[in-house]
């Protein structure tokens, strides 16, 4: 029975020696390492805690994805997203610190290029039909849910399902866009 | 277990907010027009058998186009395509039946373009750059007496019109081009007796 008592202390010792570490570090970036891997996007995220399980951040993404270039010169699809700067508040469901659900609200400020077909003159006096890019930028508000889990009270790895919808210029924009990532992190 | 519930309405909900777009059209390197009578089939309706029965297309490459005053190059316009490709099918009728004649090479004669024959016709309108005009002139020989129709609604859902997409390459344009025919009937058939 002493054994035991004694378990109990030191767990529950544990666990509030690990809130009270995370409760002091406040900030965290992290790295999508799903976006990165699958669809060479790279995603990076500043969050900053707050009190009363809320907290705020920032993430950028940034496109690469050959596959998606393609898609948008073969027509496939008609616009092509390369920048996304999304300010985000979260609140934590869960009263643990070092594992727990979450829900967020964002902003997203998107913009990329978008392709439409025109009528062109051309110089014999006749037309022709001719791709025009242009670029768009459009503001998405939306929400998600995440799951977040601490390892030896830094390191985190998070799983982020979120959307949004686009507001301004949703012919040349998505209307829909999404978060959805895996996240690896460091919070200090 | 409430909270559950909640992380999982909301994830159904988001997954529910994002899946559709109002920009999935499919495909955006494409434009399309109407143009009449680029495709041609005979105004008589009684042949013999043996004889062959032509359809014939006239592609310039300056054509009118809606809401503008100057023409539209079409070589130009999807990269230099090489053809035009449309569909057609002949039918004879069987008691009650229509049954698509199915066509080999020995019962084509081919004046210009190509053709891809079965149950159904692939025709092939070709560059002719002595007449700056995609061309398709092609007689189909009709070997047995009988009651036919001729349709070109058999990859399409519009049967009054030809439907004529260039066959560009690479990244060019693709141009759609459909075309009401002259003599086909309200349903999209010209009817014809050979004896």
């Amino acid at each position: 029975m002493k054994k035991t008592y004694w378990i109990f202390l030191i767990i529950c010792g544990t666990s509030f020696a690990q809130e009270t570490t995370l409760d002091r570090k406040k900030n965290e970036f992290r790295v999508d390492f799903l976006n990165l891997l699958i669809a060479k996007k790279y995603s990076f995220s500043y969050e900053h805690f707050l009190k009363n399980d809320l907290s705020v951040g920032l993430s950028t993404v940034l496109s690469a994805n050959s596959h998606l270039k393609e898609d948008f010169d073969s027509g496939y699809r008609n616009n092509l997203t390369k920048l996304e700067i999304n300010p985000y508040l979260r609140y934590a469901l869960s009263k643990s610190k070092t594992r727990y659900y979450f829900v967020e609200t964002f902003v997203s400020y998107n913009k990329g290029d978008f392709k439409e077909v025109v009528l062109q003159p051309d110089a014999n006096g006749a037309s022709f039909y001719d791709f025009k890019i242009t670029s768009y930028s459009d503001v998405a508000v939306g929400a998600g849910v995440g799951f977040k889990q601490y390892i030896k009270e830094s390191f985190a790895i998070e799983v982020l399902i979120s959307g949004g919808r686009n507001l301004i210029d949703t012919k040349k924009s998505q209307d829909y866009i999404s978060r959805v990532g895996i996240n690896l992190g460091y919070r200090f | 277990m409430k909270k559950k519930l909640f992380f999982i309405l909301f994830l159904g909900s988001i997954f529910s907010f994002t899946s559709c777009d109002t920009d999935d059209e499919g495909f955006f390197n494409s434009e399309f027009l109407t143009i009449p009578n680029l495709v041609n089939i005979p105004s008589q309706n009684q042949f013999n058998v043996n004889e062959y029965i032509y359809v014939t297309a006239t592609i310039n490459n300056l054509q009118p186009i809606p809401n503008s005053t100057s023409l539209l190059d079409i070589r130009k316009s999807t990269g230099n395509a090489t053809n035009f490709d449309f569909t057609y099918v002949i039918e004879k009728l069987d008691g009650t039946d229509w049954i698509p004649v199915t066509l080999s090479n020995q019962d084509v004669l081919i004046n210009s373009g190509a053709i891809f024959a079965g149950d159904f016709v692939t025709a092939i309108a070709e560059y002719n750059t002595n007449e700056s005009a995609y061309k398709y002139n092609v007689g189909i020989q009709l070997k047995s007496s009988g009651q036919y129709r001729l349709s070109f609604g058999y990859n399409s859902l519009d049967a009054v019109n030809a439907e004529l997409r260039s066959n560009s390459v690479a990244n060019n344009l693709f141009l759609n081009i459909s075309s009401p025919v002259s003599n086909l009937d309200s349903s999209g058939f010209f009817k014809f007796t050979v004896n």
